[in-house]
């Protein structure tokens, strides 16, 4: 079980983001002030960090800081009111992982955390989803209403990626380089036909999710508006 | 002409040379005059002495003539063509009883107070002084005039005058100018530390607010000027702080509660109330980020250094906003280069701007239809939609703040074409509106000026 830790100062943020978390089947510890986290974060092991920046006794940032300074990997969402781009850069470059502007969506808060939390090493959590689309990260295995599915590696690498990121776009470029890590010769229409083979399968189980080609720009994987 | 008298120095050298002229001409009348004066007294006291010897040389003879026996040297002053010395002698009622040789013969009435008299000509051109003497020869009263033509050339005090500018000038002109020089360096070298300053004062820009003129060295006359503008910098800083803090005060304040209250809905049991209300938190939060990019923009500056992708921007754009197309069955597009077009700007507010007008298109269109976000390799983006197009008359208000085309309807504050025409300003770009001939408007962001490479 995966814990977290959420600095934020606002108490009703907080509460309410440690209760939506805890529904989500997280152990989660909150607290408002750089010091306290400083303290929690040095005698505890966390699985991610999710950081207000404008904190009551300073700008957070410097803790990341500190933080990727020790060389400390925890992967670390910024969650915060300065919405402007410049503080974006300003939080990535810090060391942050993610970079989220309030008000937020809490299903997206949670899928970028479990996007964090699912990085090669970190915390493998439970099966990711999307409409009657479930994929098993540890076994590689992608099922529709529970029935497991037969697909070819590229098909699998390609359905994993997109549902890492599902209802936002992956770029094209990012899907070649997926296919170009499984070896063989990836023709410059490849990435197509296996979209279009994934696209047909799915459609013919059933699948409740659609994957939609954004011209120009790459593919997004979304359930199907009802 | 005019702009060279701006200069200070050039002013100094010039009121210099001005003040020399007047007091050479000064100098110059004042000398005259003296002169002049001391000429006047030198030649009274030598018609003095030449009336007083021929005083000396007059006879009365027995038969009661007179007689003048001037030795052969003093006879030959009155010689007409050397000294330009007259005499004549009256008697008492103004005959002449001598004269000297051919000289034009000038008679003053005499005084009868019986003093010697001093006279000049009586025209302004005072041609020649003279001297009348009243002398007792023998039984009779006569009077001696002597006078002296001072026109003549070659006068001692001509030639004395004369000789004096002639030497004077030779020295004093290299004088002059010597003056002139040092005095353009000295100048230069006092007004060193302004030049600093108003070098220094170019560095100014909102992106180097801190900068202050130095005060190092400063005169003492331009001290209070440089004091004042640096008042006045350190107030236009505050003011910018102010502005900047105010901004991201703003963003917590208002972020962090709607964050609440979307959190709050999330627990609602009515499924279907909770729905509708976090559309409206939504909606609303829209209108805050909207509000607070406006106040953003106002701050921003332009580096001119900087460039951005415009590829990249579209497709960060499209990779935003096609989520929000999708779900509401509406495709979204990206078109034109496939490589990289570099255009001289901020790739931050070049993307707000492109996401405005691609938000704008997706949400005046219809379902089943396409938005085209089309990047020219010449740094011309193009959004084109299917949507009702836009009439000529309200091309121009669209891009005010806070105007929308159907205030009931559409959800937003009417700031996204705002935000497009400020980023457009701060590029100094253009947007263009136009209608597709199959239905449909086209947006054009035209940074072609911008265009690196």
């Amino acid at each position: 079980m995966a814990r977290l830790l959420v600095v934020e100062d606002n108490e009703d943020l907080a509460g309410l983001l440690v209760q939506g978390l805890t529904r989500a089947d997280f152990v989660a510890d909150r607290v408002g002030t750089m010091a306290d986290a400083r303290d929690v974060l040095s005698r505890n092991q966390y699985s991610a960090v999710v950081l207000d920046l404008g904190l009551p006794d300073g700008d957070a940032l410097t803790l990341l800081r500190a933080l990727r300074a020790h060389d400390d990997p925890t992967p670390v969402l910024i969650l915060t009111a300065r919405g402007s781009v410049r503080d974006r850069v300003d939080g990535l470059g810090a060391g942050a992982d993610d970079y989220l502007i309030k008000p937020f969506a809490f299903e997206e808060l949670l899928a970028r955390l479990q996007a964090l939390l699912r990085r090669p090493g970190e915390f493998l959590g439970k099966p990711l989803s999307v409409g009657n689309i479930t994929f098993d990260t540890v076994a590689r295995q992608a099922f529709v209403d529970g029935k497991p599915q037969v697909l070819s590696a590229r098909e699998t690498s390609i359905l994993e990626i997109l549902i890492r990121r599902s209802g936002r776009v992956v770029q094209k470029g990012a899907v070649e380089d997926q296919l170009y890590g499984l070896a063989g010769d990836v023709r410059s229409n490849a990435v197509e036909v296996c979209i279009h083979r994934l696209r047909r399968h799915l459609a013919e189980v059933g699948a409740t999710a659609n994957i939609h080609t954004i011209r120009g720009v790459g593919y997004l994987i979304r359930e199907t508006s009802s | 002409m005019r702009p060279h008298f701006n200069s200070i120095l050039i002013r100094i050298v010039l009121l210099q040379i001005a003040a020399f002229a007047i007091a050479a001409a000064a100098v110059g009348i004042a000398s005259h005059l003296l002169l002049n004066s001391a000429s006047v007294r030198f030649e009274n006291q030598s018609l003095r002495v030449h009336a007083i010897s021929i005083a000396e040389h007059l006879k009365q003879q027995t038969d009661g003539s007179l007689r003048l026996d001037l030795p052969a040297e003093q006879r030959s002053y009155y010689d007409n063509s050397l000294g330009g010395l007259t005499y004549v002698v009256t008697d008492d009622d103004g005959h002449v009883l001598l004269n000297s040789p051919g000289s034009g013969i000038r008679v003053l009435k005499n005084d009868r107070s019986g003093k010697p008299t001093y006279f000049q000509s009586p025209n302004r051109r005072r041609s020649y002084l003279g001297l009348s003497i009243p002398v007792q020869a023998g039984s009779q009263q006569v009077w001696i005039q002597v006078t002296r033509n001072i026109r003549r050339p070659g006068l001692i005090t001509n030639d004395v005058f004369l000789h004096f500018l002639r030497r004077v000038s030779w020295f004093s002109i290299p004088i002059v100018l010597f003056v002139f020089v040092t005095d353009f360096f000295v100048v230069r070298r006092v007004l060193h530390p302004v030049v600093v300053a108003s070098q220094m004062a170019q560095t100014i820009d909102p992106r180097r607010l801190e900068v202050r003129l130095p005060t190092q060295n400063l005169p003492r006359e331009v001290m209070p000027l440089v004091e004042t503008i640096n008042q006045g910098l350190a107030r236009v800083e505050h003011g910018f702080n102010v502005q900047r803090d105010f901004t991201a005060d703003a963003a917590h304040e208002l972020r962090t509660p709607l964050s609440v209250l979307r959190m709050r809905l999330d627990g609602l049991e009515d499924r279907a109330a909770a729905k509708q209300l976090r559309a409206d938190v939504d909606g609303m939060s829209h209108i805050v980020n909207q509000l607070l990019e406006v106040a953003e923009l106002e701050n921003v500056v332009v580096d001119g250094s900087e460039t951005a992708d415009l590829r990249r921007v579209c497709s960060d754009v499209v990779e935003l906003v096609a989520p929000l197309a999708l779900s509401q069955e509406k495709d979204i597009a990206l078109t034109g280069s496939e490589k990289p077009v570099r255009v001289r700007g901020h790739a931050p507010m070049l993307f707000q701007a492109v996401r405005n007008l691609v938000e704008n298109a997706v949400k005046y269109t219809a379902k089943g239809t396409t938005v085209e976000v089309n990047v020219g390799p010449q740094g011309i983006v193009r959004v084109l939609d299917e949507g009702p197009g836009v009439s000529e008359a309200e091309r121009e208000l669209i891009f005010r703040r806070f105007w929308r085309r159907d205030r009931a309807q559409t959800g937003g504050a009417g700031l996204g074409l705002a935000i497009v025409a400020r980023v457009t300003e701060m590029h100094a770009g253009s947007v263009n509106i136009e209608n597709r001939p199959a239905g449909g408007a086209v947006f054009s962001l035209d940074l072609s000026h911008a265009l690196v490479g």
